[in-house]
């Protein structure tokens, strides 16, 4: 076993510029996914929030009573898509209009409803909600939904899902191809070792496991490569959105750079690994 | 599949490696035969006939030429008995296997009884000569102790021992094919295959490779060599089966490359008893 693990490192000089070539396309191929899945991570998670910022507001009845508000608010609580219910007393409004507004509000009594501010987990369920609070005719006076903008908006956030959900099977399929036909030609480049090997009497798992160990290394230094540079692009970019666009800086989500590194150097790891054990297999078929 | 049963070759197989080593059956060189080849045919994409109804018999020990001229079935036959290719029919064994009835996992088996050389010498460029040859013995399994202790012997015996550092690529075509000899031959094996060893090199090479390959046969290694190397063939006077259109035309012992009397034709020939 020592001997094979170090066959595998050995080679790693032996072949040095194969390996280079193999490590840098991966880095490359895995970098380019990388950098497009945090950026699709990043303006999908905008877009979601722009919509939670959408508020849907519940104006009661001037006659409802007060002891009959804790179950309306209950009431709506209960219903499927409300993420959370806020009460706001008809003269905590009236008290913030006064303020806001002294000249208007001076001399005319409290017009203000009891309102509930109700914010939606599901923004698609927002006009069937709002038309079912509005049915509520003995306490609900009406409600007030921003529909056209949050259509837009979820509309745009449907689009950056599915752009990104193709864009992410493009490249994936094309880290993959990249991937494997690097190993591919790596292995390629090996097969007068693996036709010696084999007319020596090696066994059909001793001439592949060097080449196995050198391909997963391949892809974890090619993943770790790439996760490097992401790291320090991510870096970068978000100290020019911070100073130049600030903006921007409640949209940003902030994201475990140190997993996702590693998840993206395992996956390399792996592509590397899976690609070697598929293209040494052509070179053992044994008659 | 082994015919022969006896007693198990002494590997150090440390625990672990189990899945890199086949589990060795039962070995013992006690035929007389090495090759034993009975009607065989090789057809390829079922037209070409390469080989047509071959018989013949090589017994451990002995120093066959292969000749005849390019095309013939040379390297088909050769590449028979390693099994990189499987007869269309007919049965074959070499080295005890029975090589129709061979599993694929059990062919490291079978070239573990065989040096195998090449025209183009098949040495690994990016290792040393020492390196190279080592190769052979480390995908075995061998302990280094044991690998250290039989190199020098076997370079000795090609007369390397002062070339071991270079690489390949440093080497003269008669010196690299001196290091693949010394290659095929590191692990003792009972059968050494040689393809046109002598094809790329000067007649004054040539003679030294030959006698490399005497040299092998002497200690008791059987040798069979594919060649168009005329000279060495009239020098060596050794027997000489000759292949023409995929049959054997000539089998003779002593002989010399061509046919120097009435030329025996036969396609089956009759088993002979060594």
């Amino acid at each position: 076993m020592l001997f094979l693990l170090h066959e595998a490192l050995t080679n790693f000089r032996r072949h040095g510029l194969m390996t280079m070539a193999a490590i840098t396309t991966i880095a490359v191929s895995l970098a380019l996914l990388g950098g497009f899945l945090l950026t699709f991570y990043q303006v999908s998670n905008a877009a979601r929030r722009a919509v939670d910022a959408f508020e849907m507001r519940v104006f009661c009845r001037q006659e409802i009573r007060k002891e009959a508000l804790p179950a309306l608010k209950q009431r709506i609580t209960a219903l499927q898509g409300v993420a959370s219910v806020r009460y706001l007393s008809r003269e905590q409004i009236w008290a913030e209009q006064t303020k806001n507004y002294p000249i208007d509000t001076s001399g005319i009594p409290n017009q203000m409803p009891d309102t509930f501010v109700v914010k939606l987990s599901d923004a698609r369920r927002a006009t069937a909600l709002s038309e079912e609070i509005r049915n509520w005719r003995e306490s609900v006076d009406s409600v007030d939904l921003p529909e056209s903008e949050m259509n837009s908006v979820l509309r745009i956030a449907d689009f950056l899902r599915n752009v990104g959900m193709a864009g992410a099977f493009v490249l994936v399929g094309g880290a993959l191809i990249v991937v494997s036909n690097t190993i591919r030609i790596s292995v390629f480049a090996r097969r007068r070792e693996i036709k010696i090997m084999q007319l020596v009497g090696a066994t059909p798992w001793f001439i592949r496991f060097p080449l196995l160990i050198e391909g997963m290394l391949h892809g974890l230094l090619g993943g770790a490569l790439a996760a490097l540079c992401l790291l320090g692009a991510g870096h970068s970019l978000g100290n020019l959105v911070r100073e130049n666009v600030p903006m921007l800086v409640p949209y940003l989500a902030s994201v475990d750079m140190l997993r996702f590194g590693l998840a993206l150097a395992l996956g390399g790891a792996l592509l590397g690994a899976g690609g070697s054990l598929v293209s040494i297999r052509r070179y053992l078929r044994a008659l | 599949m082994r015919v022969q049963s006896g007693a198990r070759i002494g590997l150090f197989i440390p625990t672990g490696l189990s899945v890199f080593l086949p589990a060795c059956p039962p070995v013992r060189y006690n035929s007389r035969a090495m090759i034993e080849m009975s009607h065989v045919s090789v057809t390829y994409k079922g037209e070409v006939d390469a080989l047509c109804d071959v018989s013949l018999c090589i017994p451990g020990g002995d120093f066959v030429f292969l000749v005849g001229p390019t095309g013939a079935g040379k390297s088909t036959l050769l590449r028979l008995l390693y099994r990189d290719l499987l007869p269309s029919s007919g049965a074959l064994v070499v080295a005890g296997y029975d090589l129709t009835r061979l599993r694929a996992r059990d062919v490291p088996l079978l070239r573990r009884q065989m040096g195998i050389v090449f025209q183009d010498y098949g040495l690994l460029p990016q290792r040393t000569v020492w390196e190279n040859i080592v190769f052979a013995c480390q995908v075995l399994g061998q302990p280094r102790r044991e690998i250290r202790k039989k190199l020098p012997e076997v370079l000795d015996q090609v007369g390397m021992t002062h070339r071991c550092d270079a690489y390949p690529g440093e080497l003269s075509g008669g010196e690299q094919q001196r290091v693949a000899i010394a290659r095929a031959l590191v692990n003792q094996p009972p059968l050494l295959i040689a393809d046109e060893p002598t094809g790329n090199l000067d007649p004054e090479t040539s003679v030294g490779i030959m006698d490399v390959l005497r040299e092998a046969n002497r200690r008791g290694t059987t040798v069979l060599v594919a060649t168009h190397d005329k000279t060495s063939v009239d020098r060596l006077r050794r027997r000489v089966i000759a292949v023409e259109r995929g049959r054997i035309v000539r089998d003779e012992g002593q002989a010399a490359y061509a046919a120097e009397a009435i030329p025996i034709l036969t396609t089956t020939l009759p088993r002979r008893n060594w």
